[in-house]
């Protein structure tokens, strides 16, 4: 079958083109094309249908590009190609094409230098929110301007979260995690958080911002109640500070145990579940009610640097020491773990983060100094990558929809338009 | 033998019995009366024993009627015929076709077995008497079948032998002498009718060699070698040629160029080694001058040419190799270049990774130390020093939060306040009543030295103590303190090396010292004291390194490793390594395996109850090899080298005692660029995964991970 297929390069296939996108939505019909056609082809052949359909001359189509899908297998080269790796299309038969319209290559909005290594970058609503290796903790707006920087921690920062636009979580080297409340801007109280004997990697707030769970060099993953009314009776009132900050101390409610080596991220799934990443080669899944471990996914010898999970598919990517980001569905028991494997980075995978309104997209940072947006359809190579760090990117996020954030050891981070 | 047999016997005894005499009357009777007799007993149709009622007449059987019809017509009846009554003559019970294992059964039991017949007549058994089968035997030698009957002789009156004497002195006829006619015209015959084309004469079948054969001098002999697989002949002469003729053509003759090449060459090069000369006539040729010397050398030829072909076994030398196993299936190894720790400005001289992973420690020639985050490469801490560091290791125990530097004479005790809070500051507390205990110490040893003068006199005078300790304390807001610094050792020699015991109280330091007997210097944490462990000891000392688990003490020389009881105080066994120069040693994590790395670019793996010398010997590095590493839970160890390369092999030691350790060289490690001919100078493993930290003379340390 094969070689009939490479005998015959110009042969006729019957397709039928969809998509869910009413606005680009073409008549039904069926359309006989070459077999070696490319997506380029099919764009043009797509845009062609689209002009003559729109009467009124409304939408400029030269500026919109396609992707072309078939049964959810991205067409990277040539229709034929694809089909010859799809065994359930039968060239005889006519052939549904899914297309989207693509999504525009991030667009570089800014690059904001600083004084040291970005660690770890979080946005909300217009703001980011950057851990830095200086100790700070830092809050930018959209437009590269700094609304406010946090000296408070004693060793480097690891990790950063909004709780909302007034209180942030910051994680460090120094063992502790600050809570910290500001109002206009100005920091009024924060609340400290031990517990940790090593660095806290990360941390990760649930959904309902109630509680949050952090990870640490120590191996422990450390569950917290964020509610003020439990903080109070909990909370001790220590002696003031040099910077002049009330702080207050907090200790975890529940202290999970199971992992071997270093415990470098983490994530809630829902408002139960959490998965942690570790250096000793697994990611666990935790009931944080029972405070169980209710699932261990192993990999070969390879450890994680970062994870996280995606409430739209249900799918954990996952960043580690070799250059391949690897996607786990949590839900499958049996076959193999690793539903996908992205590779085209060429480092280690330092952060991985998934978008919040497409199921199928993601953005990876790595030690290579790319960072990379990614289309799971198609494994094999990254859709965009985002160059211009010149050093390890060390951060990605993408919780706002519109803006991907980089954060680098080059002391700069960067936002994308996405 | 069969019935026709017996009958045709039985008839030619009748007819010798009526032809010969009356006497043989008797002979008759009693030949026939056996076999009568057996016919009586097997024949159960005849009712009584009356010898009148046996037909002796020709006619046969004449009881069964059937008359001259093939019996087997009656095989698939129950009789065989009828008498003369008409009524069936049954078979007898023993005649229906018995199966083969009846028959064998009656061959076992019945000794009569053999000369048992079945008469097919009646289908009875007749069994034949010693007669009958004298008779049987007679006739089957052609003899007469009556054994009164005397022979013919018959010996042969013509015999074929040619008598010396004709028996008749008859003359030869004439026919004899004369062609005979009779052949004559059958020969005519012959003739016409080949002419005719009737007969058609054989063909010859033609030679195929026609050729006329004659020995090839100039072939191979291979016909020889053929029969003889093992004999080498002589080396042949070489023929003549046209060059040694006397008269040789004009062509063949040297023109003045060809001459003067011939002179020119080597007597090796010359293509002959003679000149062609053209004489007259032969009687005109003079003595050969160089056949002495021909001769000789043909001799010699034949002397030293092989005569004997000796059977060398064709082996591959790749067959003799063991077969190891694939790299990619000892995996998990170091492989790729994963990060660059940048930072430094001089030649890193080594790396120590903290017994978690976590931190990585690097001195360099720039007089710093530095303090890595091992996953993402950032120096979290730098210390400065008054001179060039020489070595940095951690404590290697997880309760201490130290490490120690070398530099100078001098071996500092640092702090480095990173890690776990309450672990640096219960280390410092630790210190502090080291600190207290050692002020005590000294008061009391400088009391008790006037005691002990008398003693110790010579030795005091002789032997200043090792090392003296300087502690820091927080009192008095030394910068030394809050830059992490504890303890220093001031020592009377430069430090070279110094290495933990994996406990964490005690230290050796080797320094650089010509006089090797205080070249190691043994440090006691806890007591703050310090001993010259050897008094004896040869060869420059190169490094040391404590035994994970047993009081031993390895001590690298420059030739030897010696291993040290240090509970017994004893020298408990000498390794020769063989090399010139060792640079550096590691003890695997089951401490009965070391590995030394020396300057001639070799690495040796000594297994320690197998022998003193070198298990294995690897020379896979191109310059001399600077540091060895085992990996502390994975079965790899490496060796870098001054040629800008680390090695990574597998090296799995097996609990069972019978199997040898397997050595598989698995990767090199390349990155590092080679300045001032320096390459790689240190390599150290990742404590829990399978990574390599390699630091250079290039200012960099790179990570390779799996």
């Amino acid at each position: 079958m094969n070689g009939y297929h490479t005998e015959q390069s110009q042969q006729q296939l019957m397709v039928k083109f969809f998509t869910k996108n009413k606005k680009y939505s073409i008549a039904d019909n069926p359309y006989s094309i070459s077999s070696s056609s490319t997506s380029q082809n099919l764009n043009a052949l797509l845009i062609g249908i689209l002009k003559s359909d729109d009467n009124d001359l409304e939408t400029d189509f030269s500026t919109i590009d396609f992707d072309f899908y078939i049964n959810g297998n991205y067409l990277l080269t040539t229709l034929d190609d694809l089909i010859q790796t799809l065994p359930d299309i039968k060239i005889e038969s006519i052939i549904e094409i899914e297309y989207t319209e693509r999504n525009p290559a991030p667009e570089p909005i800014d690059s904001v230098i600083l004084d040291d290594w970005v660690s770890s970058i979080k946005g909300l609503n217009d703001l980011i929110l950057i851990g830095c290796y200086d100790t700070s903790v830092q809050i930018w707006n959209k437009t590269g301007e700094l609304i406010v920087s946090l000296p408070g921690h004693t060793g480097p920062v690891k990790s950063v979260a909004w709780i909302n636009e007034s209180k942030i979580l910051s994680s460090s080297h120094d063992q502790s995690i600050l809570v910290w409340n500001l109002s206009k801007n100005v920091l009024t109280k924060s609340v400290k958080c031990v517990g940790h004997t090593e660095s806290v990697e990360c941390i990760d707030i649930n959904d309902d911002k109630s509680k949050f769970i952090s990870t640490s060099w120590d191996k422990m993953i450390k569950l917290w109640n964020l509610n003020e009314e439990d903080e109070l009776e909990e909370s001790v009132i220590t002696k003031k500070k040099k910077s002049d900050v009330p702080s207050r101390v907090k200790t975890p409610i529940i202290t999970l145990s199971g992992h071997s080596e270093n415990v470098s991220s983490c994530k809630w799934m829902d408002d139960k579940t959490a998965c942690t990443a570790s250096w000793d080669h697994s990611i666990r899944l935790w009931d944080l009610f029972t405070g169980q471990e209710t699932k261990m996914l192993k990999s070969s010898n390879k450890i994680f640097l970062s994870i996280d999970y995606s409430k739209l598919n249900g799918l954990i990517s996952s960043g580690s020491n070799d250059s391949l980001v690897r996607i786990y569905d949590p839900r499958s028991n049996e076959g193999n773990l690793v539903k996908i494997s992205l590779s085209s980075h060429s480092a280690w995978v330092s952060s991985v983060a998934w978008s919040k309104s497409n199921q199928n997209q993601l953005v990876t940072g790595s030690y290579d100094n790319t960072a990379k947006l990614w289309d799971i359809r198609n494994p094999k190579s990254s859709m965009y990558d985002m160059l211009g760090h010149e050093d390890k990117v060390l951060c990605v996020d993408w919780s706002m929809d519109n803006l991907i954030l980089s954060g680098s050891a080059d002391n700069t981070f960067k936002m994308y338009q996405a | 033998m069969d019935k026709v047999k017996v009958k045709t016997q039985k008839r030619k005894s009748k007819h010798e019995s009526t032809s010969i005499s009356e006497n043989s009357e008797k002979t008759l009777t009693k030949n026939t009366e056996p076999l009568s007799t057996s016919l009586n007993s097997n024949g159960s149709f005849l009712s009584s024993q009356n010898e009148y009622d046996i037909d002796t007449s020709d006619e046969e059987d004449l009881r069964n009627t059937i008359g001259n019809v093939p019996l087997k017509w009656y095989d698939d009846y129950d009789h065989i015929g009828y008498n003369l009554d008409g009524e069936k003559i049954a078979k007898p019970a023993d005649a229906k076709r018995s199966d083969e294992l009846d028959q064998f059964l009656d061959k076992m039991e019945n000794p009569d077995y053999w000369r048992t017949v079945r008469d097919s007549q009646t289908g009875g058994k007749v069994v034949l008497s010693d007669e009958d089968i004298e008779i049987i035997k007679r006739l089957t030698t052609s003899k007469y079948a009556n054994k009164d009957v005397e022979e013919f002789d018959t010996s042969s009156f013509f015999t074929q032998d040619e008598m010396k004497m004709p028996l008749s002195g008859r003359p030869e006829h004439k026919r004899s002498f004369i062609p005979s006619n009779w052949e004559r015209l059958q020969v005519g015959k012959y003739v016409h009718a080949i002419k005719m084309g009737w007969i058609k004469p054989q063909i010859k079948k033609e030679e195929e060699d026609d050729q006329p054969k004659f020995y090839d001098i100039w072939g191979k002999d291979d016909n020889d070698q053929r029969k003889h697989l093992h004999h080498l002949p002589a080396p042949k002469c070489p023929l003549p040629d046209n060059y040694e003729s006397y008269n040789p053509p004009p062509e063949y003759l040297f023109d003045d160029e060809e001459k003067e090449k011939w002179q020119n060459q080597e007597p090796e090069d010359r293509r002959i080694n003679f000149m062609p000369k053209k004489f007259p006539s032969l009687r005109l040729v003079p003595g050969y001058e160089h056949f002495i010397k021909e001769r000789f050398e043909r001799c010699l030829d034949m002397y030293l040419a092989p005569r004997q072909r000796k059977m060398r076994v064709q082996v591959d030398p790749q067959d003799l190799l063991p077969k190891l196993p694939k790299p990619r299936d000892l995996q998990p190894f170091p492989t790729t270049l994963s990060i660059t720790f940048k930072g430094h400005k001089s030649t890193i001289t080594s790396i120590s990774v903290h017994p978690t992973g976590q931190w990585l420690l690097s001195s360099s020639n720039d007089k710093t130390v530095k303090c890595w985050e091992v996953s993402t490469g950032r120096c979290i801490n730098t210390w400065t020093f008054e001179s060039k560091t020489v070595n940095c290791s951690w404590v290697p125990v997880q309760n201490l939060c130290l490490f120690s530097v070398a530099y100078d004479n001098i071996v500092m005790i640092v702090n480095p306040k990173c890690g776990d809070k309450v672990l640096s500051s219960n280390t410092d507390s630790k210190l502090a009543d080291y600190s207290s205990l050692h002020e005590q110490n000294d008061n009391s040893a400088k009391g008790n030295e006037s005691d002990d003068e008398s003693e110790d006199k010579k030795k005091s005078e002789t032997k200043k103590p090792p090392c003296t300790w300087k502690f820091f304390h927080d009192k008095k807001n030394d910068p030394n303190f809050k830059a992490g610094f504890r303890i220093q050792l001031t020592h009377q020699k430069p430090v070279k090396n110094v290495s933990w015991h994996p406990k964490g109280d005690y230290f050796a330091t080797v320094l650089d010292d010509k006089n090797s007997n205080s070249a190691v210097i043994m440090h006691q944490l806890s007591k703050q004291k310090s001993v010259r462990p050897f008094a004896k000891m040869n060869g420059i000392v190169q490094q040391v390194v404590f035994h994970p688990f047993k009081p031993l003490l390895f001590v690298a020389t420059q030739r030897y490793v010696k291993v040290y009881d240090l509970a017994k105080q004893l020298l408990v066994k000498k390794l020769l390594t063989n090399v010139k120069w060792v640079s550096s040693l590691d003890v695997h994590p089951g401490g009965d395996n070391l590995i030394i790395g020396s300057y001639d670019n070799r690495l040796s793996w000594f297994d320690l109850d197998l022998s003193t010398k070198p298990y294995k010997t690897l020379k896979h590095h191109k310059k001399a090899i600077r540091a060895v590493a085992y990996h502390k839970k994975y079965p790899l160890f490496a060796s870098c080298s001054d040629d800008g390369t680390a090695i990574v092999s597998h090296g799995m030691v097996y609990d069972d005692l019978m199997q040898n350790a397997l050595i598989v060289p698995l990767k090199i490690l390349r990155g590092h660029e080679i300045t001032k001919s320096i390459g790689v100078t240190c390599c150290k493993f990742h404590p829990t995964q399978p990574w390599l930290f390699t630091s250079g003379a290039d200012k960099t340390i790179r990570l390779y991970s799996n």
